[in-house]
């Protein structure tokens, strides 16, 4: 395989990857700290199995959130060199409060998963809301560093060579707060949903209470997280026609500018052709969305010569895969919040369990899909404008071999990690079994 | 050199001694099982002492890693190219030890545990030895950047017995922090015996692969002995980890806990002071005599002093926090029988 093709796919492998397990990590210690709340306040033991059953499931994806973010800070440099160069001085920085952050988050998930009984319990949750905290945290900063990447910033280009270095302008760019958002947002929903829908499935099979207490309250964060998140998702676009708009124009396979430009839905770009084919098009709401006025001009792909086109197909299809199914979520999160306070019998019947079953994957292929879209939609470059991916790439070859020993590797403990799942949820029902005797 | 690049090159002392410590005494951990008896209660005994503080263990590595690419940009550059190899076989490790541990903490049905130890127990191995590969070839001095072919660019400059020994003596390093933690953790009589035994047998195998190392470099023709005994640091190093021997197996034969950890771990810092007064004020030194120091490979000045600024605040609070958890779980140190 072509070295600099086998760097990249090793790179989404690699990103994609611990994308899902720090996901977790970001938004399941608030699941469990809800949870040991109700436990705290209403006593119902339930509760405290449930936080226990949850925080099994958080210890393993965790680690392995861990070991493959380590391995990402090497490959950063095992891969791109010619990225480290300057990126590792310029945007170190969150990188560094990342670290910091993550500390803290194993500091204190190593005291709330061993710590029961041994410290107060207010303490004790407390450690479980630190993790969450961190976790937040931990993310914002390293989306800094991604949002870098595409709204550089904190240096002055001087052929070749960055002058003038401020970190904190680097870190604090203009895409660093949107992307951030929209990422911590985006690992609510799709966490939220997995679990509720797992529990949904659970509880389709067993009718155990604990599940069904489980599933509201992934439900509920899930909700809120999918029913807000196609607002702050346009603010992100808004930004990206802004900044980037050969991103948004590939997003949006418009390879004419034009004003009055139409957002569309589904099509099959055609890049011989120019042309969108199949597509639902709504007359000028892109430039409205985009700019505030239907008449506003939208740049196309014809702005810039062909071979800076970023991939146009995959670019086009990742977001409109994102943005059904980010809508089928809210949708679904909408609904989901009205049965809930309304204490709909609807919530418990076998229509919306399996409704909620099929949610399960939803919110991490939309965001998986986002993130194609933000990576694919800026090449051809690696630092916006500024430096092509193809000339960060690292002389050595080889680059195949690493990349089919991580592919065997992740794919093999996500399976591992699929198996300890479902062994850890016989042995829960089994205990539960034994209690109901 | 300045003092702001001084400050960052004590930071990175700092996170890779900690990581010697904590990280090494897990790694070591890992490795010491496979010398334990069938017994349970002692192989439960490390998993016990490992499961809340091995994932903040080995975040001092990510620290050394981010103090490299951000203040000295051109040596993470060159570790991650011209040791890219050494560097792959360590995160394999890593990720594979990390899930290995985990699983074999949390699969409550599994029918063959024993692939998890065995798994567990040989990247621990494999890791410690790469890491100390990786240490050897910074020093030894073959990274040849004017090279031509596959072989000397990437393979000639870890691919040694120097190496291979600085990977050995690592190996032995992380066994002996391992098993002087460990002691301090077996509660019953048996297992408490066996874990001072582990403790003087590392620490006999720490002294004679460390000899190794020497003889080996002397055996290829390498300045290494000479050097390190010419410069002041690396002398009162070696003198005082070896003077730190006598109280050591005194603290061992009387079981006193608390002196025992503050004895092994002085010692092995002292193995790591040397070390880094061997290398100082050079970070990586490349074939023909050709080195990079701290100052030279240090990056801009606007960026290392926020980078110093990102360190201090994240020490403030990482310190406490670790503090709290170490107190939390390994409180038994200041138990004295």
């Amino acid at each position: 395989m072509e070295n600099l093709l086998a760097a990249r796919l090793q790179m989404a492998l690699s990103l994609g990857f611990h994308i899902i397990f720090a996901s977790i990590g970001i938004a399941m210690p608030f699941l469990m700290a809800t949870s040991y709340a109700f436990f705290l306040k209403r006593r119902d033991p339930d509760y405290k199995i449930l936080t226990h059953a949850w925080s099994k499931g958080v210890a393993i994806f965790f680690a392995i959130g861990a070991v493959s973010g380590t391995a990402l800070s090497f490959e950063l440099g095992l891969l791109w060199p010619g990225f480290m160069k300057y990126a590792g001085p310029i945007i170190g920085m969150p990188f560094s409060w990342e670290g910091t952050a993550f500390f803290l988050e194993a500091i204190a998930l190593g005291i709330f998963l061993y710590g029961w009984g041994k410290i107060p319990e207010r303490i004790h949750w407390l450690s479980g809301l630190a993790v969450g905290i961190s976790g937040v945290a931990s993310a914002y900063f390293v989306i800094c560093a991604n949002a870098w990447m595409n709204s550089p910033a904190g240096f002055e280009w001087n052929h070749g060579q960055p002058l003038n270095i401020d970190p904190w302008a680097a870190m604090f760019n203009d895409a660093s707060t949107i992307q951030g958002i929209h990422m911590i947002a985006a690992a609510f929903q799709a966490v939220g949903f997995a679990v509720a829908g797992v529990h949904a499935a659970l509880f389709l099979r067993t009718r155990y209470a604990i599940h069904f207490k489980g599933l509201k309250i992934a439900l509920f964060i899930g909700a809120v997280a999918a029913i807000v998140q196609p607002l702050i998702g346009h603010f992100a676009a808004q930004s990206v026609a802004e900044r980037q708009p050969m991103k948004l124009a590939a997003m949006e396979s418009l390879f004419k500018t034009q004003k009055s430009a139409p957002f569309v839905l589904g099509g099959i770009p055609s890049k011989t052709d120019e042309k969108l084919d199949f597509a639902i098009e709504i007359p000028g709401l892109l430039s409205w969305l985009a700019f505030g006025d239907t008449e506003a001009e939208v740049k196309g792909l014809d702005q810039i010569p062909r071979e800076n086109w970023p991939p146009v197909a995959v670019t086009h299809f990742s977001f409109q895969i994102m943005i059904l199914l980010g809508s089928l979520l809210a949708g679904v999160g909408l609904f989901a919040i009205l049965a809930i306070w309304m204490r709909m019998a609807l919530l418990e019947s076998k229509f919306f369990l399996i409704v909620l079953c099929l949610c399960i994957p939803l919110g991490f292929i939309a965001l998986e899909a986002g993130w194609i879209v933000t990576e694919t939609g800026r090449q051809p470059w690696i630092i916006y404008g500024i430096l092509k991916t193809k000339d960060a790439l690292t002389p050595r070859p080889g680059i195949g071999v690493t990349f089919f020993i991580y592919c065997f590797l992740y794919l093999f403990l996500t399976f591992i990690a699929g198996v300890l799942l479902y062994r850890q949820t016989q042995l829960l029902h089994f205990e539960l079994k034994g209690k109901k005797a | 050199m300045n003092l702001l690049v001084l400050s960052l090159g004590f930071f990175l002392a700092v996170a890779l001694l900690f990581y010697v410590i904590f990280g090494g005494a897990d790694f070591g951990a890992g490795i010491v099982e496979i010398f334990l008896p069938k017994k349970a209660s002692a192989k439960n005994i490390v998993t016990k002492a490992m499961a809340p503080v091995w994932e903040a263990n080995h975040v001092w590595l990510i620290l050394a890693v981010v103090i490299l690419f951000m203040g000295f940009p051109s040596v993470y550059l060159a570790v991650t190219l011209y040791l890219h190899l050494p560097v792959l076989f360590v995160l394999i490790g890593i990720v594979a030890r990390g899930c290995a541990f985990t699983f074999r903490y949390y699969d409550v049905l599994a029918e063959h545990p024993a692939i998890y130890s065995r798994l567990f127990n040989f990247s621990s191995v494999w890791t410690a030895f790469f890491l100390g590969t990786i240490v050897g070839a910074c020093t030894y001095g073959q990274i040849d950047p004017a090279a031509t072919g596959y072989y000397d660019l990437y393979l000639r400059s870890w691919l040694n017995p120097f190496c291979a020994s600085v990977g050995l003596f690592t190996i032995c390093l992380f066994s002996f922090i391992a098993s002087v933690f460990l002691c301090g953790e077996a509660k019953e009589r048996s297992d408490k015996d066996i874990f001072l035994k582990l403790a003087k047998i590392t620490n006999a195998a720490m002294i004679l692969s460390g000899s190794v190392v020497f003889i080996s470099a002397k055996v290829l023709g390498h300045s290494f002995g000479k050097e390190f005994f010419s410069k002041s640091l690396c002398l009162v190093s070696f003198l005082a980890a070896t003077l730190l021997e006598g109280p050591f197996w005194k603290s061992l034969k009387n079981e006193k806990i608390l002196e025992t950890r503050i004895f092994g771990v002085a010692m092995i810092s002292f193995v790591l002071f040397g070390w880094f007064g061997l290398q100082y004020p050079v970070l990586l030194q490349y074939a023909d005599g050709m080195s990079v120091t701290f100052q030279e490979a240090a990056a801009p000045e606007s960026v290392l002093k926020v980078l110093l600024g990102s360190l201090v605040c994240g020490v403030a609070i990482i310190f406490p926090a670790l503090f709290y958890l170490m107190k939390i779980f390994k409180a038994q140190t200041f138990e004295e029988k």
